[in-house]
């Protein structure tokens, strides 16, 4: 049992503050440690027991042997099988919540927060680069979180750099890359598939990080893809032989795109564009410009919504990338090779400096 | 009649609403809402009018002077991003005294309303939440 009964909005911030406190001085000798040496970032993560230890393994992108990261955190992931740490503490019964002011009761106490009514609570402390994720169970994650786990983690960890994760793909051809960006439907992830089995490279298909220095880059996190059946038959890819596994909460298979393509899954992407892509069904993809702010529009309200806390400066981060990289609508067909074709012939072409 | 809240001074309604401004076309976040939106047509025009202070009774003064075709259209706009709560009265400064510089005026102003990602934040992750789906899918 937790100790506290429930947490409402005016105690959520000491609540927080009082378990990270206590997982910071928690003996790790039952732990289980293991490092994950990811693109611009070095993640020492605690774990109860190995089936969260060996998902991350499986999901979270490894950098380059030659690589370097500037930004080291820590992540405790506890539940109460680790003896002396308790359940994590309920809602309220009752008590009102609003995100925004949940938000803002964590900001100002020097700490990123999220609740999930498994129950399961993930917080952070930013200046400290420490993480705690509570949890009922050891596998009693959120259940999206099944393809990108710790995904709110590297969302803060990124944050503390200047750097965000992104809702977007990103894929490329030679040095030329570009964010795939669109809500639910409009054919990013086809796309990012698309590209990855023609010949194109990709560095996720569902979220990325976007370092925004005098080169705007995407940097891998996630080696999953996603797709549901019509999808993977879409693309070419026989749904039916069962190397797939069962589907996650949102219907769709998830699966590792190096086992796809090795080669076309890439940890960096130097970024030419935004591309927004349009299921149109038509004989051949055809590629258009747009502006800035429809850019704006396509990308930072999903990936500001998606992703609580350090939100106030999202919309000027993505409107910042918006500005610096042209976009372009792609209208797409029914063919994923001829997609993978046009998007690369469109980017060598728009950017011949890339070869 | 001209309303009270016409001859105000407003400001943007932050910290919950960031906007950004594309050379006249204008991107809004409501973070507290989930909604966002964009100003179309002379939308953004407006928006930068308001922006340096002046009251939308000023604004529509101009506009019936060069634009009465579209003064309704534009009263309405305004009037829309207060209703919204997009921006808010400044209590703390008066409406910008010099001349209200309209310039050429295309056509009538528009504020686009998206709200497919306010479930994402009226879906309270706390109560609301169909445990097999989960947060973001509201349950149903």
């Amino acid at each position: 049992m937790s100790s506290v009964q429930g947490v409402h909005l005016g105690t959520v911030a000491s609540y927080g503050r009082e378990r990270i406190t206590t997982a910071m001085a928690f003996p790790r000798e039952w732990l289980e440690r293991r490092d994950f040496a990811m693109p611009l970032l070095d993640l020492s993560v605690w774990f109860s027991g190995h089936e969260l230890a060996d998902l991350c393994e499986r999901r979270l992108v490894r950098r380059n042997g030659d690589e370097i990261a500037d930004n080291h955190v820590e992540i405790l992931a506890l539940d109460p099988s680790c003896a002396g740490w308790e359940q994590p503490a309920p809602w309220l019964t009752g008590a009102h919540f609003a995100s925004r002011p949940f938000e803002k009761a964590f900001e100002d106490a020097g700490l990123r927060g999220f609740h999930h009514d498994m129950p399961s609570w993930q917080l952070f402390d930013p200046d400290r680069g420490f993480g705690l994720f509570t949890l009922r169970e050891p596998m009693g994650i959120p259940p999206w979180e099944t393809g990108s786990p710790l995904r709110l983690f590297l969302h803060w960890a990124h944050a503390r750099k200047g750097r965000r994760l992104t809702h977007a793909a990103a894929v490329g051809v030679e040095s030329a890359g570009a964010l795939v960006v669109g809500s639910s439907g409009s054919g990013k992830s086809g796309t990012a598939l698309a590209c990855l089995l023609n010949g194109l490279t990709s560095a996720g298909d569902d979220y990325v990080v976007v370092d925004k220095g005098p080169e705007i880059t995407a940097h891998a996190a996630f080696r999953v893809f996603k797709q549901d059946r019509e999808g993977l038959q879409r693309a070419g890819l026989d749904a039916t032989d069962g190397r797939w596994g069962v589907t996650n909460w949102h219907g769709k298979y998830e699966f590792d795109a190096m086992d796809l393509s090795a080669n076309a899954f890439v940890r960096h992407l130097p970024l030419r564009a935004i591309l927004l892509p349009r299921v149109a069904r038509l004989r051949r993809t055809r590629i258009e410009p747009v502006s800035a702010s429809s850019a704006a529009l396509a990308l930072a309200p999903s990936a500001v919504f998606q992703l609580p806390g350090d939100t106030d400066g999202g919309l000027r981060f993505f409107s910042d990338i918006a500005r610096r990289l042209p976009a372009f609508r792609v209208l797409l067909s029914e063919s994923p090779a001829e997609i993978a074709d046009a998007i690369g012939e469109h980017l060598m072409h728009e950017f011949p400096d890339a070869r | 009649m001209i309303p009270d809240k016409f001859n105000m001074r407003y400001i943007l309604n932050d910290p919950d609403v960031v906007a950004e401004d594309f050379d006249g076309q204008v991107v809004i976040l409501d973070l507290g809402s989930g909604h966002y939106y964009s100003l179309e047509g002379c939308g953004g025009q407006l928006w930068k009018l308001l922006s340096i202070g002046h009251s939308p009774e000023q604004i529509l003064k101009a506009v019936r002077l060069g634009r009465p075709d579209l003064s309704k259209e534009c009263a309405i706009f305004v009037d829309a991003l207060i209703g919204r709560g997009l921006i808010r009265p400044d209590e703390t400064d008066t409406p910008e005294q010099s001349p209200v510089s309209l310039g050429s005026i295309e056509t009538a102003p528009r504020l686009e309303v998206y709200d497919d990602l306010a479930e994402l934040i009226y879906a309270d992750p706390i109560h609301d939440v169909d445990a097999g789906a989960g947060w973001p899918k509201p349950l149903q």
